[in-house]
């Protein structure tokens, strides 16, 4: 990463964002630096694929290069970054047919018992010689790819971008209550998956 | 349960830390430095970079164009400047006059004056031309040479009109007596009048035998340029109506006034040719016979001397009786014409 000024380090998203509409280059550098991580863990989440992953990383920031002037600081930098992400998600599995319809009434509650019982398999698979963080981060993976689509993309919004609940509302479209039950939803099955571990 | 689960978002953090790969990271990044030193979103650009070249092809084309435009509107002034130096009327009035020495215009004889001999009609409407020619190549013009060349080359007929114009204007007569100083002045520059005088006006010019040296070389053009006018101008006044008739009588006057006052060593009596009246016209031509006839002596040239006598003799039955004493034994030995 480019060295930057404290001053630049300091500045909120929004700040950064229109200094580098303005020709800072190194403003940018620093908004790449705050998201990079979090919006590459939320689509790879989403994807489950590295290259996929890469191309639509790459597709977001490249749209936000090219749409820099007309961004308009109405909203978070962060919340504007994760709409276009979570758009061209959705528009990736329209293309590749993989989108699983679910009502937006449903909170996954009658989420299937057997694929719980199918995460509890893979870690008593899990061979003993492999390291500790990787069975359990693979159990975090595997127990989140169970969740419906929703929640999860919910999940990430929360845990990988940091979004509020207004915010989440905002990025996926639907109301603040639906947002709130599908994170409740999705910490309940998580947590259950996961006990073990915690 | 809106809020983050502590043990839930401990655990994925310690479990969720991919990054994209340093390529990407790299790639993206290059994209931005570019998009920020292109330049292309922090205002739109008035308009594209300008190539070099096109400004030494807009030079160029402005360069050819206006060249174009300075050739083609001098271009148009040059050749009426060509037409006027090509044909100078001088040049085309000298021809005229060359070629009138050599023979005289058919039209010219053919075309007798009222109340004047023909011999001495086509002498004096040659001399009359070629003077009208050579006054209007020598007049600023606003159309100078074409005009006077097709002047020039029609003289010998338009003599009549011109004298005919001029006829009742006494100031364009005082102009044309004006004139005729100057032509005289220029012909004796040139010597081309005195040496055309006496073969083409003949019976015209006749310097008296007592008058001699360059005074009289001044004065001997006098008649011949004068004299048409008065020969003329009974067409004229045919011409103009009855009206011209004073108006002529008191050009001439002016003009033999002027004729004397310019050049003092004119003989009255040559003065009296120069500005004679109408009336007066019959022994100004006696006047005339006599000098043509002595010339003739003079240069030995007999046959033209009793050619000119015979025509006097033919105009006035008592010619023999009004020449002078000297030639009146002359004219005693010359047999009268049968008829």
């Amino acid at each position: 990463m480019p060295a930057s000024t404290g001053a630049t380090d300091e500045a909120t998203d929004e700040a950064l964002m229109l200094a580098y509409v303005a020709g800072d280059a190194a403003a940018f550098d620093t908004l790449y630096a705050r998201h990079r991580g979090g919006l590459y863990r939320y689509a790879l989440r989403h994807l489950r694929n590295a290259s996929h992953a890469d191309e639509i990383f790459q597709d977001v920031w490249m749209n936000v290069i090219r749409v820099r002037a007309t961004y308009v600081p109405t909203a978070k930098f962060a919340t504007w970054l994760y709409t276009l992400a979570h758009n061209r998600i959705v528009d990736h599995w329209r293309a590749s047919a993989r989108a699983t319809i679910i009502s937006i009434d449903d909170d996954g509650e009658s989420a299937p018992r057997d694929e719980i019982d199918a995460i509890a398999g893979v870690r008593t698979d899990e061979p003993e010689a492999r390291a500790a963080s990787m069975q359990i981060g693979a159990r975090v993976m595997a127990a989140l790819e169970l969740l419906p689509s929703e929640q999860r993309d919910a999940f990430l919004l929360q845990y990988e971008g940091g979004h509020s609940l207004a915010e989440i509302a905002a990025i996926t479209g639907v109301g603040d209550e639906t947002v709130k039950s599908r994170l409740r939803y999705a910490s309940a099955k998580l947590r259950a998956m996961l006990k073990d571990l915690q | 349960m809106s809020e983050r689960d502590p043990e839930l978002d401990a655990l994925w953090r310690r479990h969720s830390a991919e990054t994209p790969p340093a390529a990407l990271d790299d790639a993206i990044r290059a994209a931005a430095h570019r998009a920020v030193h292109a330049k292309p979103s922090t205002a739109p650009r008035a308009r594209a970079p300008w190539p070099a070249w096109a400004t030494f092809a807009a030079a160029a084309s402005i360069g050819a164009i206006a060249i174009g435009v300075w050739q083609l509107q001098p271009r148009d002034i040059d050749e009426t400047q060509v037409v006027a130096s090509d044909t100078p009327a001088r040049s085309v009035a000298r021809q005229e006059t060359a070629r009138k020495d050599v023979a005289p215009s058919p039209i010219q004889a053919q075309t007798p004056a009222a109340g004047a001999p023909a011999v001495s009609s086509a002498t004096d409407k040659t001399v009359s031309a070629e003077t009208d020619a050579r006054n209007d190549s020598r007049k600023p013009s606003p159309f100078p040479a074409t005009r006077d060349a097709r002047e020039g080359k029609e003289a010998p007929v338009k003599a009549e009109t011109q004298i005919a114009r001029s006829a009742p204007s006494t100031i364009a007569a005082a102009a044309g007596a004006q004139e005729e100083r100057t032509l005289r002045a220029r012909s004796e520059a040139r010597g081309s009048v005195a040496k055309v005088a006496p073969d083409t006006t003949n019976e015209s010019v006749a310097p008296p035998a007592s008058v001699g040296g360059n005074d009289t070389a001044r004065v001997v053009p006098a008649p011949t340029i004068a004299q048409p006018r008065m020969a003329q101008a009974p067409m004229a006044m045919k011409r103009s109506g009855d009206a011209a008739t004073a108006d002529a009588g008191s050009q001439q006057s002016q003009a033999a006034g002027n004729a004397v006052r310019a050049n003092p060593g004119t003989l009255p009596s040559q003065a009296g040719s120069l500005a004679a009246p109408a009336p007066r016209q019959a022994a100004r031509t006696v006047d005339d016979f006599v000098d043509t006839i002595r010339r003739a002596l003079a240069d030995h040239r007999d046959a033209d001397a009793v050619t000119a006598l015979a025509a006097m003799r033919t105009q006035f039955a008592d010619a023999d009786a009004r020449l002078p004493a000297d030639l009146r034994t002359w004219a005693a030995r010359v047999p009268r014409a049968a008829n």
